[in-house]
């Protein structure tokens, strides 16, 4: 088990390089960032002045170098914009959209896990009808939209919840939403379709058989089984909301890793935009090791060596 | 069966929907209630720092400007008016002379004083301060003649000099807070000399400042003034509407039709000196370097109609590409009237009676108007290809000429003068040029070395009049700005466009 998480741990330094580069190519196919620091009025001569200050002046190799050489030293540049080490910026603002992500994921999941059970169990029926049309409608619509119907409804119509911003839960609870949406359909679908596979398996006939009570039967038999695929799925999700949070927090005016990274990009505020990037791409790996280890708590069958 | 719980749902969404327009007046009075002493702007991104010498951008210099003041400032009719200083003159060629104001203080009780001016100046042109402000580049020294007199010396003369410090490059920063904290501490907690004092700064969120009750020109009306962070237009107009936010700015005209709708919001348009033309490519061969073409091209696009139809009447019409507020601008030149007619019989004398193909580039946000006018040279027969971009790759393109023959651009001439307005695209070796002319480049040398104003008001007329019979450009218009006003705020906001809040009460 141990060498198992630590062969993980060397894949993934490996993935994280693989990350940096292409982040630190794509992001140098956009443009000169010199260009758009500096107004208009500026000389050629103040230009390639700031240029050689931020190390641009040198060719791509020998910067792509100097920023790997950088990036196992953990020092991860200064961004251009802000004047300030880039790692400090992202973890100021980390905390807002891992709040924003954790309570889209508690939403998504108080939600569906009920829902899948109870129209799996009640398959047909109308409530299945309905959570299943419901679905539809969740997974249909884009995060953006969703966004700007909520705070019509709730903040423009109804003065219920502000419009936007950080703040206590009032402010919490529309993106948290209107980001969990698309998971929790996605969830609720997927946990009934693996719980109606699992009750009409064999095993379960003999549970009922032997005259369990169906609670029993459906909590410690059929769902266990059909937990596996949705902590795979959860797991995948976890990253899609940690990406689809970019756009969330730019609808709901949230001060959140999301909202930087688009202003870095159109600052081509590389070093940023880098950092940024190998550091949600370091929690996606993380998510993906801890959701491999869960299996082997839900499955005995599944072992790493 | 599924089919029609899905139109149940639908048609419930379609009634919640439709309530949003009946009931939106309700809560009005409670939040003007509350806001009695504190008023909350709304801007589109963050400052990235809070040090006004290491900033150029409109965001950060919105924040700034209530913070902080510059060596002059401009009066209600956009003459230059003392701020920090109270006189200035030429004494030679080379040297401009600033006489202080000997009452005011920094936020953390430091005097201002001429050695702060040093101070600030030397700090801004410092190679390892990485100012993006260039304004002031052309100063080699400043002399400290006594306690409240400076004089700035420049390396070449500097005619408009006095216009620049009324920008970012005029800021005053204070010598011993910044000696003691450092350039860190300063760039999160600054500390000015302006209106308003810094509280609290949560970054892509807010920055909060309360008044500065020792303030040089009187404390300001408001106790407490925010700046929020509200990325989408849509999220600044619905705030504007709760009344979570007072003043919404840089509104497009269609969210401003949007907002006049509303009881409770006052939609203000006040005229920028923001200018917006097609810069037309006479560098590469074929129809563009002729100059009929592009003769032909101003006379075939309907700028008054654009203005009124996709712009919603929000814009001037100016002759060249200097606005009307600004000193060298000639208003004996007369824009390029609307004649098809003409058009066509300048393309068919240039040689291109049927027209030709040819490609614009142009920021997505402007998309509207850019095919527009597109559509409009269609009737002449030039059929314009559009590429949309965002707005930094545009930049970048025409920074690194890559951009294609013809591309949409603003220009805000800063010092309001026209210099500015020519500054980067005139003279055949400035960074943005696209039209090689002997003539403009030596006009260019008079304006911008000579300090006497009528010989340089001369040299601008000509210019004007070179740029309207050569047409380097396709003349278009200065833009308004566009502001959404809770009801009982009172305000008036500036040519520049900056966020200046020191006069702004509510009623």
């Amino acid at each position: 088990m141990f060498s198992y998480i630590l062969r993980r741990c060397i894949y993934a330094i490996f993935v994280l390089l693989g990350v940096a580069t292409v982040a630190f190519f794509i992001a140098r196919l956009t443009g000169d960032p010199v260009a758009i620091m500096l107004p208009p009025d500026a000389t050629v001569e103040q230009m390639n002045h700031l240029r050689a200050q931020l190390g641009m002046d040198k060719p791509l190799v020998v910067q792509y170098g100097m920023f790997i050489w950088d990036l196992v030293h953990f020092n991860m540049g200064e961004s251009i914009r802000y004047g300030e080490p880039t790692l400090s910026l992202i973890t100021e603002r980390l905390p807002a959209t891992l709040e924003l992500a954790g309570a889209s994921l508690i939403i998504a999941l108080i939600v569906a896990i009920p829902a899948g059970i109870i129209s799996a169990i009640k398959r047909g029926t109308w409530f299945d009808r309905l959570v299943m049309s419901v679905v539809l409608i969740g997974q249909s619509m884009p995060v953006f939209w969703v966004g700007i119907l909520l705070i019509l409804l709730f903040s423009v119509t109804w003065r219920l919840l502000p419009t936007g911003g950080i703040g206590g839960w009032e402010h919490l609870i529309m993106p948290a939403f209107a980001l969990g949406l698309h998971m929790m359909a996605l969830i609720t679908r997927l946990l009934r379709s693996s719980l109606i596979e699992a009750l009409s398996s064999d095993y379960i006939r003999t549970a009922r058989a032997k005259g369990l009570f169906p609670r029993k039967v459906i909590g410690k038999h059929a769902l266990r089984n059909s937990l596996l695929p949705v902590v795979t799925i959860v797991g995948l999700q976890i990253g899609a909301l940690l990406g689809g949070s970019v756009v969330t927090e730019v609808v709901f005016a949230w001060p959140g890793v999301g909202q930087m990274i688009i202003q870095a990009i159109n600052n081509r505020d590389f070093a940023l935009v880098q950092t940024a990037i190998i550091l949600l791409a370091g929690i996606f790996v993380i998510i993906n090791l801890i959701v491999d280890l869960l299996y082997v708590v839900i499955d005995p069958r599944i072992q790493y060596k | 069966m599924k089919s029609k719980v899905l139109a149940f749902f639908l048609i419930v969404f379609l009634v919640l929907a439709g309530c949003t327009s009946s009931k939106s007046k309700d809560n009005s009075t409670a939040s003007s209630e509350k806001k009695r002493d504190s008023l909350v702007v709304a801007q589109a991104s963050d400052a990235g720092t809070l040090d006004p010498q290491k900033q150029g951008k409109m965001p950060d210099m919105n924040i700034l400007i209530n913070m902080f003041d510059t060596l002059l400032t401009r009066d209600e009719n956009n003459k230059l008016a003392p701020g920090l200083a109270t006189e200035w003159k030429a004494i030679d060629d080379t040297t401009w002379q600033f006489k202080l104001r000997k009452d005011v203080k920094f936020h953390n009780g430091e005097p201002f004083n001429a050695e702060a001016v040093k101070f600030s100046i030397d700090r801004l042109n410092n190679p390892d301060t990485k100012s993006p402000i260039v304004e002031l580049k052309t100063v080699k020294e400043v002399v400290v003649i006594d306690e409240y007199t400076v004089n700035l010396v420049t390396s070449a003369s500097d005619p408009i000099l006095p216009n620049k410090t009324v920008l970012f490059g005029g800021v005053m920063v204070p010598p011993n807070y910044i000696k003691e904290k450092g350039d860190d501490y300063f760039a999160q907690h600054p500390v000015g000399t302006g209106p308003y004092k810094f509280v609290s700064w949560q970054k892509d969120h807010q920055v909060v400042m309360e008044a500065n009750p020792d303030y040089f020109r009187g404390a300001p009306k408001m106790k407490k003034l925010t700046f929020r962070v509200i990325p989408n237009l849509a999220d600044m107009v619905a705030a504007t509407k709760t009344g979570e936010v007072d003043i919404a700015t840089s509104l497009t005209p269609d969210v401003a039709t949007q907002l006049k709708s509303d009881s409770n919001v006052n939609v203000i348009s006040t005229p920028w000196i923001r200018t917006f033309y097609m810069v037309i490519d006479t560098t590469k061969e074929g129809p563009m370097a002729k100059k009929e073409v592009r003769q032909a091209m101003n006379y075939a696009v309907n700028v008054k109609q654009i203005i009124d139809t996709v712009l919603g009447g929000h814009a001037q019409r100016v002759a060249t590409i200097v606005p009307s507020q600004n000193f060298g601008v000639d208003k004996s030149i007369k824009p390029f009237k609307y004649n098809i007619e003409k058009a066509k019989k300048l393309l068919a004398q240039a040689g291109y009676p049927d027209g030709f193909s040819t490609e614009m580039d142009a920021n997505n946000l402007d998309v509207d108007i850019v095919q527009a006018i597109a559509a409009e040279l269609g009737k002449v027969g030039i059929k314009v290809k559009v590429n949309l971009m965002d707005g930094a790759t545009l930049t970048n393109n025409i920074a690194a000429k890559k951009a294609s023959p013809l591309y949409y651009l603003g220009n805000t001439g800063w010092t309001m003068d026209a210099l500015s307005n020519f500054q980067s695209y005139i003279k055949s070796d400035r960074r943005y040029n696209a039209w090689k002319n002997a003539e403009a480049d030596k006009l260019v040398d008079i304006e911008e070395q000579s300090i006497d104003s009528k010989t340089r008001l001369d040299a601008f007329s000509q210019i004007q009049k070179l740029l309207i019979d050569e047409s380097p450009y396709l003349f278009l218009y200065q833009l308004d700005g566009l502001y959404g006003m809770s009801k009982d705020v009172e305000w008036k906001p500036n040519v520049m466009g900056v966020l200046n809040m020191y006069n702004a009460s509510i009623k």
